[in-house]
């Protein structure tokens, strides 16, 4: 049951163990309120819950960023099966096998970076959960929910990015990269498209996602456009 | 200020403690529930409700000893009574 619980949860526990055998010890003796029982107090009322809420909160917003968190939405089944599926070669399976990703492989791909790129990931997360509850995706089947799940904004390649810099010498060599350079860098063409590296969550396309990955001889018969519906809603 | 003082005056305040103490109980109870059960109800109630509730907790158990030190002013301040018995 709480095996899953990081050491900041168990620090969020453990005070709030602490806080509440004072205030239930008080609630059931009610001793005189003197110096000493004022203190106890000050500690079951004001610094125990304190940390609690501060670790708690911690514990919380880390739990966010994890494929479980964001799989206990009915809607991301799929998604979230796929990425956990050692025979899937999408894009979305292939990069949550790599131990940078690990067990928070939505967070580290769907997350914003930059200076304000955590708050704004946590704004739009809110967002997901209000459409959920509130925006009726919590009644939809799979099959009902799925071509219904769209990115707020088109994929922003800088996520990409931050892994896969643009820089070395094995990516200037592919000639797709240089004739889309400036494609790539304003996001008119998205890496994760159909034609190049093949979308993310090819099962959400009408065709499966079919000709996800390009092979290098293909030809192209026009630049794929940045995906506007995909993933998560 | 003066009404503060006649409010301090009628608030009970082993009610006030109480109430407090079960406010911070339902508190601490979402915090628990939000690391056992990270569902994302659950979480964001922790993080918004559990902290609002945690802060009128404390603001309840200020106010019980605000009004529990005003009380022992005044006891102080009344002269004790003369035995003016033979």
């Amino acid at each position: 049951m709480i095996d899953h619980v990081s050491p900041v949860g168990f620090v969020a526990l453990l005070c709030s163990l602490c806080a509440a055998i004072i205030l239930v010890v008080y609630l059931v003796r009610r001793p005189p309120l003197d110096l000493s029982t004022k203190l106890w107090l000050f500690v079951g009322l004001g610094v125990l819950p304190g940390l609690s809420s501060a670790t708690g909160t911690t514990a919380g917003l880390q739990k966010t960023t994890e494929v479980s968190f964001c799989g206990s939405c009915h809607v991301m089944d799929l998604h979230v099966a796929d990425a956990r599926d050692p025979a899937s070669q999408s894009l979305a399976a292939r990069h949550s096998r790599n131990p940078f990703f690990g067990d928070r492989s939505c967070y580290t791909c769907h997350s914003d970076y930059g200076r304000f790129g955590y708050f704004m990931t946590k704004l739009n997360g809110m967002k997901h959960v209000q459409k959920y509850y509130l925006g009726g995706f919590h009644r939809l089947s799979h099959e009902e929910a799925v071509p219904q799940l769209a990115l707020f904004k088109p994929y922003d390649n800088t996520n990409c990015r931050q892994c896969h810099t643009t820089t070395l010498a094995d990516w200037m060599r592919t000639p797709d990269h240089i004739a889309l350079k400036e494609e790539l860098d304003s996001n008119q063409v998205s890496c994760a498209s159909a034609g190049c590296h093949g979308y993310a969550h090819p099962f959400t396309k009408p065709d499966g996602g079919a000709g996800v990955v390009a092979k290098p001889a293909a030809a192209k018969p026009e630049v794929p456009s940045a995906p506007s519906k995909e993933e998560a809603p | 200020m003066t009404r503060l003082r006649m409010m301090l005056d009628r608030w009970a305040v082993p009610v006030l403690i109480r109430l407090a103490c079960v406010v911070a109980l339902s508190a601490l109870g979402l915090t628990v529930g939000s690391i056992v059960y990270p569902r994302p109800l659950l979480v964001m109630a922790a993080s918004s409700i559990g902290q609002m509730l945690s802060l009128v907790a404390l603001g309840l158990y200020a106010l019980a000893v605000l009004a529990d030190s005003l009380r022992s002013e005044k006891r102080e301040a009344v002269p004790p009574a003369v035995d003016e018995s033979p």
